[in-house]
């Protein structure tokens, strides 16, 4: 009778407990979004996919090479041209289907010409519209997302890519030594070159903070 | 007659609009319980959904069985949303709003309203499918258990007040609402857990467990048929806040705003508390909700009946 009247007393002070915390959660802010109409920005180090710089790409075939499942294809021709030799790209494809999202077309790439973009919505109407997409075309990603544009993509690729901080990460530092913080001034003045504190990837600390992380640190062994 | 005519059509109108109304307000609670958006697509946040969701159930296909018993089958919906209806006839929105005050106001509720689970028993046994056969003798144990405690709270009420019609309980509690008095307020808390199992609501909702029987009773049934059983369920939480507004918290009484809207506001409150309740609760045991209803509820409303009854008489 007692352990009766026990359980029932702790079952009603849980249920207040529980719908304590369900009030909580009632007035918390929501976690998932109005998914169609509100999109969330993609992390800097997020690969989409494959998009191009036209004017950038020096034809060095460096991409073609090293793409593991050859799903990019480059062809050119050569014209003289003011006494000069000319090199034109005439087709530079890419198949999204045999893609598998590595990312050494961009970290190889001497230019920054190729680059992965933020796209995440790429489900097409048709098999072939993915197969060969022509990257010398501007609205080469229309189809996918009507939204999509070169341009955005390009300056999203300048200020957030993969292995570079974020944007905000170079002007701190820039602002540090600036406001004279004690500590941190003896160490600047003493790293003239790349050292080894700068050496890790995600931390263009001295270097330029849009040079291809890969060209830049290169350690002094 | 032409006056009840008038009342019948206004109150199949009002349980239409609020069983739309209850839907979309249970999506948008649960959603945020579980910090999610719910709804967002039609009209403002998805207040038009319902409509939209009952437009799609009125042209859908009826499928019946083909091992159901058809004439029960098809008569059951009926049998469960009728009741509900005509429940609603001698609750007293204000002073002047009500279809019929019969002087059995209460006794008239409480017998129409079980009812139900005939309906329930029928649309379990008609579909001929074991998940709606369990759901049907679930739902049969569990309303007639619950009935129990729920009129004993009831008949405390009617103790207390001198009259079983709903506009004299309402008039008895001018001096201050029931559920300020010690006793009666115990009794409003067995009322708010038995009515919970009445309308098959977590933590009481074994007969249409998800989880186990699919969708118990209500299995089978499709489109229009389906979404009376809906509306039922609806309704039914609507009416069971009416008659706890009306029985405990002072029904239609209220400062400065008219009857009316102190009435609707007590009973979406009443109908809110439920929903919070409803998310943040497991389901129970079948074993343990009828232990709870035979050996907790019932014994302890006998002896709230007999205390307050030896109180009065002294
Ligand atoms: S991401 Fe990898 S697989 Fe895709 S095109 Fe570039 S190198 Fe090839
Ligand atoms: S690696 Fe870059 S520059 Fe070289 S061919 Fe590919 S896109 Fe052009």
């Amino acid at each position: 009778m007692f352990r009766q009247i026990k359980v029932i007393y702790l079952g009603f002070i849980s249920l207040l407990i529980g719908m304590r915390v369900t009030a909580q959660n009632f007035f918390a802010p929501a976690v998932t979004l109005d998914y169609p109409r509100k999109k969330k920005p993609m992390e800097h180090n997020f690969r989409g996919m494959v998009d191009l710089i036209p004017p950038d790409c020096v034809i060095c075939y460096q991409c073609i090479k090293i793409c593991p499942t050859a799903a990019l294809f480059l062809s050119h021709t050569q014209k003289v041209e003011a006494e000069k030799k000319v090199k034109e790209i005439t087709k530079f494809t890419f198949n999204a289907e045999l893609c598998c999202f590595c990312g050494l077309c961009d970290e190889i790439c001497p230019t920054d010409a190729i680059f992965m973009n933020k796209l995440y919505e790429v489900s097409a109407f048709s098999h072939d519209q993915i197969l060969s997409i022509d990257l010398m075309n501007p609205n080469k990603y229309k189809h996918l997302d009507s939204n999509y544009s070169l341009d955005a993509e390009i300056n999203d690729n300048k200020l957030r890519t993969v292995g570079i901080a974020p944007k905000p990460a170079p002007a701190a530092a820039a602002v540090a030594p600036a406001a004279g913080a004690s500590p941190a001034n003896p160490a600047a003045p003493a790293a003239p070159g790349p050292t080894t504190s700068t050496a890790t990837e995600t931390k263009p600390a001295d270097g330029g903070p849009t040079t291809n992380p890969t060209t830049e640190n290169k350690q002094p062994s | 007659m032409m006056n009840l005519l008038i009342g019948g059509i206004s109150v199949v109108g009002f349980i239409s609009l609020s069983a739309m109304f209850l839907i979309w307000l249970e999506r948008k609670i649960s959603a945020h319980i579980q910090n999610r958006m719910g709804p967002m697509i039609c009209g403002w946040h998805g207040s038009l959904q319902s409509i939209a969701d009952s437009l799609k159930l009125l042209l859908k296909e009826n499928i019946v069985p083909s091992g159901a018993d058809k004439l029960v089958w098809s008569l059951a919906p009926f049998f469960v949303t009728v009741p509900v209806v005509m429940a609603f006839l001698t609750v007293p929105f204000s002073k002047t709003l009500i279809v019929r005050d019969l002087n059995v106001g209460i006794l008239y509720v409480a017998s129409i309203t079980s009812i139900c689970v005939l309906g329930i028993f029928m649309a379990g046994w008609g579909s001929n499918n074991k998940y709606s056969l369990l759901g049907g003798m679930r739902s049969a144990a569990q309303i007639i258990s619950y009935e129990v405690p729920l009129l004993l709270s009831i008949v405390l009420v009617v103790m207390e007040a001198g009259t079983l019609s709903m506009q004299g309980i309402v008039q008895a509690q001018e001096q201050g609402w029931y559920v300020l008095k010690p006793n009666l307020a115990f009794a409003f808390l067995i009322y708010l857990i038995s009515s919970t199992a009445e309308v098959n609501r977590v933590p009481f909702d074994i007969p249409e467990a998800e989880s186990e029987l699919g969708a118990g009773y209500h299995t089978e049934y499709t489109g229009m048929k389906f979404a009376m059983f809906f509306v039922a369920e609806y309704t039914n939480l609507v009416v069971v806040s009416a008659i706890a507004t009306t029985l405990f918290l002072g029904g239609w009484q209220g400062p400065l705003l008219p009857g009316l809207f102190w009435f609707l506001i007590k009973v979406y409150g009443l109908v809110c508390l439920s929903m919070w309740v409803r998310w943040t609760l497991p389901r129970v045991r079948m074993d343990q909700m009828m232990t709870f209803a035979w050996k907790v509820l019932t014994p302890l409303s006998i002896l709230n009946l007999l205390v307050s009854g030896w109180w009065m008489v002294r």
